[in-house]
């Protein structure tokens, strides 16, 4: 009787254990083909000089597509870490140090998080429904049978440009947020520029400011990664390229916050630990 | 030479090539027909490599591209150009950057002439004039379209052409041009040529040689005369095109 109940579990289980191991065989397929697709990528690497222009033109068109939104956002995450700072922190500590508070949190977290998510959406998605139409119009199969590598000709240019392009941009957030934290310390809660300033000097660090952008540029290449990814494995007409566009911007936002925890813990160690 | 040994592909739950075993040699001009679906661009595509067989083997030349992998496969296809059903033109470009780009990106040897003039000279072999150079292909018309993408195989200077359906969708005049032109470069570029198409009177015009293929096979082979002179059923019907009280259906 035991073991006919046993079997009877097992049979009725089978399917959704079917189904888990289908899932993981997925996943573990999708991984791998993204590998392959970095890793050509990244062997494209040495031809990135004579393909510039290919290159150039990415990083252009990622920087004004995504700068508008960019300023919009820092100037608004300042203004509010600047308020919820002050908030957290009256009655433990002056608010006039709020200057350092501020700056220490987007240049290490902020800045280059909330620029990812928000720039994922945009570079992500604009990747993955181009080189998705590409690939259901046929133009991808075209590259191939010319014998162009679509690793080198579509995927190292991107792959190249948002690594570097990210870090530029939260540049520009950094400084933008700071600036929004500043409008609200000074006109919203009284705090001197003079202050201010003194705050986020007295906390400044070089490397704070550099494991920031650091962060943006892994941010960045793994927005590249999942945008080509699901952009070139899209199949069937435009609403094959509707699905692999929201899926690239899903992945691209996942893997940026799983990146950000790792690199956070790597980045910026906990001194006694 | 282009050799296919026993290809076998199935997609969708269905055999789409099911033994087809096909020799092309060099310098002539093979016509492949069949009824739509019965997986003529399937099997261009696996001449390409761009599709993998579930089994059997298409050499090129010798080199097997249903093996080969990354670069070597790369060389391989750079010796065959492939005239797509759809065009495929890269929309993000004009139609000269279009030409120019296998030449650029495979870093052809030109011989120390200029791209400019390659490209011109290659849409004048297809019938377009220079005004064209800077459009984008969603501005030309369909006709203009594939000899857009023409021009853009040859600009590889390929010793093999593969055209998928090339007159389809053009006005007979615009067929018939195309069809000189396919044979023309056979004749005068020594290019080796195979040609999907529905259109028999293109196709008894461009074929040295006509292959029928149908349920996953090639059903026949023979030159023009052979296939107009033809006892076969299926072949009776589709070269003269009736639909009621034939083997082949329909739905
Ligand atoms: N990538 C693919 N995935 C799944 N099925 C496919 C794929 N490509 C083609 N097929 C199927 O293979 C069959 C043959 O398609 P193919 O495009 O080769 O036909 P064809 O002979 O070229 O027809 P037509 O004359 O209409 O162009 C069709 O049933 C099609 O649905
Ligand atoms: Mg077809």
């Amino acid at each position: 009787m035991r073991a006919e109940e046993t079997a009877t579990v097992i049979v009725t289980r089978l399917p959704r254990l079917v189904r888990v191991a289908e899932f993981l065989i997925n996943v573990v397929e999708e991984v791998g083909r993204m590998a392959i697709m970095v890793g050509q990528a990244l062997r494209a690497i040495p031809s990135a000089f004579r393909s510039r222009k290919l290159v150039l033109e990415q990083m252009a068109q990622m920087g004004v597509d995504s700068m508008p939104l960019v300023i919009i956002i820092s100037v608004f995450t300042g203004a509010v870490a600047a308020w919820q700072a002050a908030y957290q922190i009256q009655g433990l500590i002056p608010v006039k140090y709020l200057g350092s508070v501020i700056g220490r949190n987007v240049m290490i977290e902020l800045g280059p998080v909330l620029t990812a998510l928000v720039v994922a959406g945009r570079i992500g998605a604009a990747m993955a429904a181009e080189l998705g139409t590409m690939k259901v119009t046929e133009q991808v199969d075209a590259l191939e049978a010319m014998g162009i590598p679509p690793a080198r000709y579509l995927v190292m240019p991107r792959l190249i440009s948002a690594t570097l392009m990210l870090p530029v941009l939260v540049v520009f957030a950094d400084f933008l947020a700071i600036l929004g934290g500043y409008l609200v310390a000074n006109i919203l809660l009284g705090i001197s520029t003079y202050t201010y300033v003194i705050g986020l000097r007295h906390s400044f660090e070089a490397r704070d400011l550099f494991a920031g952008l650091i962060k943006a540029g892994v941010f960045g290449m793994f927005m590249a990664i999942m945008g080509c990814h699901y952009g070139l494995r899209t199949e069937g007409g435009a609403e094959g390229v509707g699905k692999s566009t929201m899926q690239a911007v899903v992945a691209s936002c996942v893997s940026v916050l799983i990146a950000d925890y790792f690199l956070t813990t790597f980045l910026f160690p906990i001194s006694g630990q | 030479m282009i050799e296919i040994r026993g290809l076998k592909k199935r997609l969708r739950r269905r055999w789409v090539l099911n033994g087809v075993d096909f020799t092309i040699v060099d310098g002539e001009s093979v016509v492949i027909i069949g009824q739509s679906g019965t997986g003529k661009s399937v099997l261009l595509k696996h001449i390409m490599g761009l599709m993998k067989p579930d089994e059997g083997s298409v050499l090129i030349d010798g080199h097997d591209v249903t093996r080969l992998e990354g670069e070597a496969l790369l060389k391989v296809r750079r010796k065959v150009g492939f005239l797509f059903q759809s065009s495929a033109l890269f929309d993000s470009l004009t139609v000269a950057e279009n030409v120019a780009l296998p030449i650029t990106e495979n870093r052809l040897d030109t011989g120390g002439r200029l791209l400019p003039d390659i490209v011109r000279e290659k849409l004048h072999l297809v019938g377009l004039s220079e005004d064209v150079e800077a459009l984008k292909p969603s501005s030309l018309s369909g006709g203009m379209r594939k000899r857009a993408a023409l021009a853009r195989v040859l600009a590889m200077e390929p010793s093999y052409i593969l055209y998928d359906e090339p007159t389809t969708g053009l006005d007979p005049v615009m067929a018939d041009s195309i069809s000189h032109l396919i044979r023309k470069l056979q004749r005068e570029a020594k290019v080796t040529s195979i040609t999907v198409t529905h259109d028999m009177r293109s196709a008894y015009f461009v074929a040295d040689r006509i292959a029928m293929l149908h349920d996953g096979r090639i059903r026949f082979t023979g030159t023009p005369q052979e296939i107009i002179n033809s006892s076969d059923p299926v072949v009776r019907q589709f070269v003269e095109g009736f639909s009621e009280n034939g083997p082949l259906s329909t739905v």
